[in-house]
């Protein structure tokens, strides 16, 4: 349409309109600039977290940096029977910066009982309450094998800084390596002695009058225990269960304490039902 | 508004963003309380969620701190989120509502918000765990606080004054969101180690 066939307000109806037009387009650009850099910056920050977190993972993992207790190459001790007692295996340590050698198992028709525990675990306690003499019978009858890994996933349930978890662990670690034959008997002491969630644990000196308590007076455990000798193996184990894989199952990894396995299955029922688990042994070998 | 003759736009990205988030945190939600079901019916089940010592869920459902008002918390967040959602459809539809009903929305969410910020101290300090459909949770209910707070105050909610702060700070609100993601990563990697222990 010619501009001279249009009247004075259309004209003007028609500039207002351009101008609005114009207006949204600028407002529109002004918009887009106001999110064009702070977008920008959090790419930039983004792919700087994942540079920084890239960076630490590779770094990682921790190596073990001492070697851990002899006794437990595995990372566990493991008992059998020989002449009605349960006695523990003979074994090297796992060196500083190395990985644990896994026990075979082979089937020999026996109940080869594999448990991850923390010493201060309260379901472990109670699994222990009901099983530990069980399982000492079946090992000392011959008809099943123990293996026992102490580990240290409960830190964080006691005072912080207080390391309860950790240093409860280490003791497992101390008297497998300087008195095998006491590790149940301490083990035992150890749950009954156990110190309560939400508290700062117990000290080193009274997990060391525990382990007199049990009947073992070391001097070599007491200052492994005061000295925290196998901190930097427990914290190793401990990581290393929790990650996985775990050798003769297809149980992944340790996700809680107590993981009982026997025959590489897993034992789900109750902690404090001693025929529940012995049924379960039972059947695990009737296949 | 001060352009009277610019018509307001729908604000669909705002809209958007509360149906995903607020579907996404109902699912988790969901989850959970299915997870709690399992539970209760079979205390010893193996949930999927367990998947670690450090990664899982089953210690962070069986704990007071999990059924903090009495009841487990993901009724909660069933009730809540199918709210943000019932609004995002609402400002999709072009809903136009009152002051108090923005200002309530965002004391819902703030409240919200303190009750995860208490949740990830207690997962992070007292169960050591790094609980899969709790993180889902609080990786939405972080963008829906600064989301919808600065939303409020650029929209002129809470006075002009805050409106010019708000207006200024709602373009960062990305890296808002995302720095508040680091305070808590960092804590969490901090206390647990969750880097070495993955």
């Amino acid at each position: 349409m010619p501009d001279d066939r249009l009247t004075k307000n259309d004209r003007r109806d028609a500039a207002r309109e351009q101008a609005r037009l114009t207006r949204e387009k600028q407002k529109r650009a002004e918009n887009l600039r106001r999110w064009l850099i702070p977008t920008g910056v959090t790419v930039v920050v983004v792919a700087i977290v994942a540079i920084v977190v890239l960076v630490v993972s590779m770094s990682a993992p921790p190596p073990q940096s001492k070697a851990g207790p002899k006794n437990m190459i595995s990372d566990g001790i493991l008992f059998t029977g020989s002449g009605g007692k349960m006695v523990p295996t003979t074994t090297g340590a796992v060196q500083a910066s190395s990985n644990p050698t896994p026990n075979d198992q082979p089937k020999d028709g026996l109940a080869h009982i594999v448990t991850y525990v923390d010493f201060t675990c309260p379901a472990c306690q109670a699994f222990e309450a009901t099983n530990a003499d069980t399982l000492q019978q079946m090992v000392e009858q011959g008809t099943a094998t123990l293996e026992v890994h102490p580990i240290a996933i409960l830190d964080t349930h006691f005072t912080v800084g207080s390391r309860y978890s950790s240093r409860a662990n280490n003791v497992g670690a101390c008297v497998a390596n300087f008195a095998p034959n006491s590790f149940y008997d301490v083990m035992k002491a150890m749950y009954a002695g156990q110190g309560k969630e939400q508290t700062a644990g117990l000290t080193n000196a009274q997990m060391v009058s525990i382990v007199h308590g049990a009947g073992l007076k070391n001097g070599d455990v007491d200052k492994c225990i005061s000295g925290e000798t196998f901190k930097s193996w427990v914290t190793s184990a401990t990581i290393r269960s929790g990650k996985g894989p775990l050798p003769n199952t297809t149980v992944p990894n340790v996700a809680h304490t107590p993981t009982v396995l026997v025959n590489g299955q897993e034992y789900t029922g109750s902690l404090t039902d001693g025929a529940a688990f012995t049924d379960f042994v039972q059947q695990v070998l009737a296949g | 508004m001060t352009d009277v003759d610019i018509a307001p736009r729908r604000p669909w990205i705002l809209g958007i963003f509360l149906i995903v988030a607020g579907a996404a945190g109902w699912w988790a939600a969901f989850q959970l309380t299915i997870d709690k079901f399992l539970t209760l019916a079979h205390p010893h089940a193996a949930l999927n969620c367990n998947l670690s010592v450090l990664v899982q869920c089953g210690k962070n459902l069986d704990s007071w701190q999990g059924s903090a008002f009495g009841f487990p918390n993901p009724i909660l967040g069933l009730g809540g989120f199918a709210a943000v959602i019932a609004v995002g459809v609402s400002l999709l539809a072009g809903a136009k509502f009152a002051r108090w009903y923005w200002i309530a929305f965002n004391l819902g969410i703030a409240g919200a918000l303190a009750f995860v910020i208490w949740l990830i101290g207690q997962s992070i300090f007292v169960l050591g765990t790094l609980c899969p459909w709790c993180m889902l949770v609080w990786f939405v209910t972080i963008p829906l606080f600064w989301v919808v707070t600065l939303r409020n105050l650029a929209e002129g909610v809470y006075g002009s004054r805050a409106q010019r702060v708000g207006s200024a700070l709602l373009s960062w609100v990305i890296l808002i969101s995302v720095l508040s993601y680091l305070v808590v990563a960092v804590i969490a990697q901090l206390v647990l180690d969750v880097i070495h222990r993955l």
